[in-house]
C-alpha cells in the first residue's frame, strides 16, 4: 500500500515537473476585456498537505530508503493533518475561498464550478458557458503543498510551500488565454525556470518537525499565509 | 614524464577555467541618476530589431550601466534601452528579466511604443515578479506596437529585497568498490538592491504551437 502511496507521490511530482515545462501564455486582459466571469473549477487539490524532506538519507539507498522516507513522510502527513482538524481547518475550502478572493481583487465576478476529476490531471474538457455563464474557466491543478525542508539538519529548516499549475480557457471554445506555474518556496531544480517564484515568509521557520509539533498555531498560520500569497499570485496572472 | 606533464597542464587549465566560471565581478549599485540631462523620449532611431523565430527563442543581453542614455519618466529620471519589434502576424510574447549581479538588480520598467514613438503600454515597476532567477514581465505582443523601451523604474531603484533560495544537490562518493549518491540539501538567504544598473534579458517567444 505503501509502495503505491509513494509511486503516485512520484508520479505527481513528475507530472507537475511536466506541466511545469509547458510555455507560459501571459493573460492579455486588455485583448479579453469581455472576460469579466471567471468560473473556477473545482482545484486539483490533494486531500490533505505534505511535510516533504526534499533531500534525505533514504534517497540514497535505492528502494529500501525510499520506502522509509515515505513511511517517515506519512507519520508527519498524519500529524499535520490532525494538527489541522484540531485547529477546524480544512485545507481545500480554505484553498478554493482564498482563490476566489484573490480573483474578486482583480476586478472579476467569481463561480464556483464543480466538476470530478482524476488526481494530478489538468481537465480535459469544460462545462459549456449556457450551463455556467462564465466567460472563462480557471483550471488550477498538479497542486502540491504543505512543508518542506530542503534537506536534514538545522539551516535548512521547514517552510511552508505551495507549487500548482494554473490555466485560464475561453468558455466558448476552451482556448488557451493563460498558462503558467506558480511556486511558493520553490526547492530547486523546481522553481528555476520561467515561472513565478515567490520566496517564503521568513516569519514560519520551523527547525524540525519537533518544533512544527510544538507550534500548531503558527503551523496553522504558515499554511494560511501561503496559500494567501499564491492564490494572490494567481490573481495577478489575471491583471 | 611526457603524460605527467599533459596532465598537469590539463589539471591546471581546469583549474584557471573553474575559477573563471565561478567569479563574476560585483556591480556596485547606481541608484542616482543626479546631474543627468534626460530626454523627453526615447530616441527610437537608434533602436536595434529584436529577432523573431518560430521554433527558438531569441534573447538580448545588456548590462545597463550610467553611460546608456537616460529618459524622463513619471517617476523620474531612468536609464533605458529601446529595441524594435519583430512584425509578424504570429503571436509572440516579449520578455523582460533582470537577474543579480553580486547583489545588484536592475529594476525594470517597461513601455511599449508605436511606429511613431507614441506610448500605447506601460509596465510599471509594481508589476514585475520574480520569475526563476529573474525579475521582470511576459508580455503578449501587441499589433499597433513596434517598440520596447526597458527602463530603470525610479520609484523601486534604492529599495531591497532578501530572498529565501532552498535547493538540493546530489554528490556522488566512492569507496573504491562502489560508487554512492549523496542527497543533501541548502538554503541560503540573498539580498538584492534595485538600481538603475545591471543586467537585463530581453526574450522573444513563440506562441505558435509546435507541429
Amino acid at each position: 500500500m505503501k509502495i503505491v502511496k509513494w509511486i503516485v507521490a512520484a508520479a505527481a511530482a513528475s507530472l507537475l515537473a511536466g506541466c511545469a515545462g509547458q510555455p507560459e501564455i501571459p493573460f492579455d486582459k486588455s485583448a479579453n476585456a469581455n472576460v469579466r466571469t471567471i468560473g473556477i473549477v473545482t482545484p486539483n487539490l490533494p486531500d490533505r498537505p505534505r511535510v516533504w524532506l526534499a533531500s534525505s538519507m533514504g534517497q540514497s539507498f535505492g528502494l529500501i530508503g525510499a520506502l522509509v522516507d515515505v513511511s517517515m513522510e506519512e507519520n508527519r502527513n498524519d500529524k499535520l493533518s490532525a494538527m489541522l482538524r484540531s485547529h477546524g481547518v480544512d485545507p481545500k475550502e480554505r484553498f478554493e475561498k482564498s482563490l476566489e478572493a484573490s480573483l474578486r481583487a482583480q476586478g472579476y465576478e467569481v463561480k464556483p464550478v464543480t466538476v470530478t476529476r482524476k488526481q494530478g490531471e489538468p481537465l480535459k474538457a469544460f462545462p459549456s458557458t449556457a450551463e455556467t455563464g462564465a466567460d472563462a474557466y480557471l483550471d488550477i491543478s498538479a497542486v502540491n503543498y504543505g512543508y518542506v525542508a530542503a534537506g536534514i539538519g538545522t539551516s535548512t529548516p521547514y517552510r511552508p510551500f505551495v507549487y500548482l499549475n494554473c490555466k485560464l480557457v475561453r468558455a466558448s471554445d476552451s482556448s488557451v488565454m493563460m498558462q503558467d506555474a506558480i511556486f511558493y518556496d520553490p526547492v530547486a531544480p523546481f522553481g528555476q525556470g520561467k515561472n513565478v517564484s515567490i520566496s517564503p515568509d521568513p516569519a514560519y521557520t520551523f527547525v524540525d518537525f519537533n518544533t512544527m509539533e510544538s507550534q500548531p498555531d503558527q503551523v496553522v498560520s504558515g499554511l494560511d499565509a501561503s496559500v494567501q500569497q499564491t492564490t494572490d499570485a494567481v490573481g495577478r496572472l489575471l491583471r | 614524464m611526457q603524460f605527467r606533464t599533459y596532465r598537469l597542464a590539463a589539471l591546471s587549465s581546469l583549474c584557471l577555467l573553474g575559477a573563471c566560471a565561478v567569479q563574476e565581478r560585483p556591480l556596485p549599485p547606481l541608484t542616482t541618476l543626479s546631474g543627468r540631462q534626460c530626454a523627453a523620449s526615447a530616441d527610437i532611431a537608434t533602436a536595434a530589431v529584436l529577432l523573431y523565430k518560430t521554433k527558438d527563442e531569441t534573447k538580448q543581453v545588456v548590462d545597463m550601466a550610467d553611460a546608456m542614455p537616460c529618459l524622463k519618466t513619471a517617476s523620474g529620471a531612468a536609464l533605458y534601452v529601446v529595441y524594435g519589434l519583430p512584425q509578424t502576424d504570429e503571436p509572440y510574447v516579449i520578455g523582460v528579466a533582470s537577474t543579480s549581479r553580486g547583489g545588484t538588480l536592475f529594476a525594470p520598467q517597461v513601455m511599449l511604443l508605436a511606429g511613431d514613438g507614441s506610448v500605447k503600454r506601460t509596465f510599471p515597476g509594481k508589476q514585475m515578479e520574480f520569475r526563476g532567477e529573474g525579475y521582470g514581465v511576459r508580455i503578449p505582443k501587441h499589433g499597433d506596437e513596434a517598440y520596447i523601451v526597458v527602463a530603470s523604474d525610479p520609484a523601486t531603484v534604492g529599495s531591497s529585497t532578501s530572498r529565501i533560495n532552498d535547493a538540493t544537490q546530489v554528490t556522488y562518493a566512492s569507496n573504491g568498490y562502489a560508487t554512492y549518491a549523496i542527497h543533501s540539501g541548502t538554503e541560503s538567504q540573498d539580498t538584492y538592491i534595485y538600481a538603475h544598473n545591471g543586467r537585463v534579458t530581453v526574450t522573444v517567444t513563440s506562441l505558435v504551437p509546435p507541429k
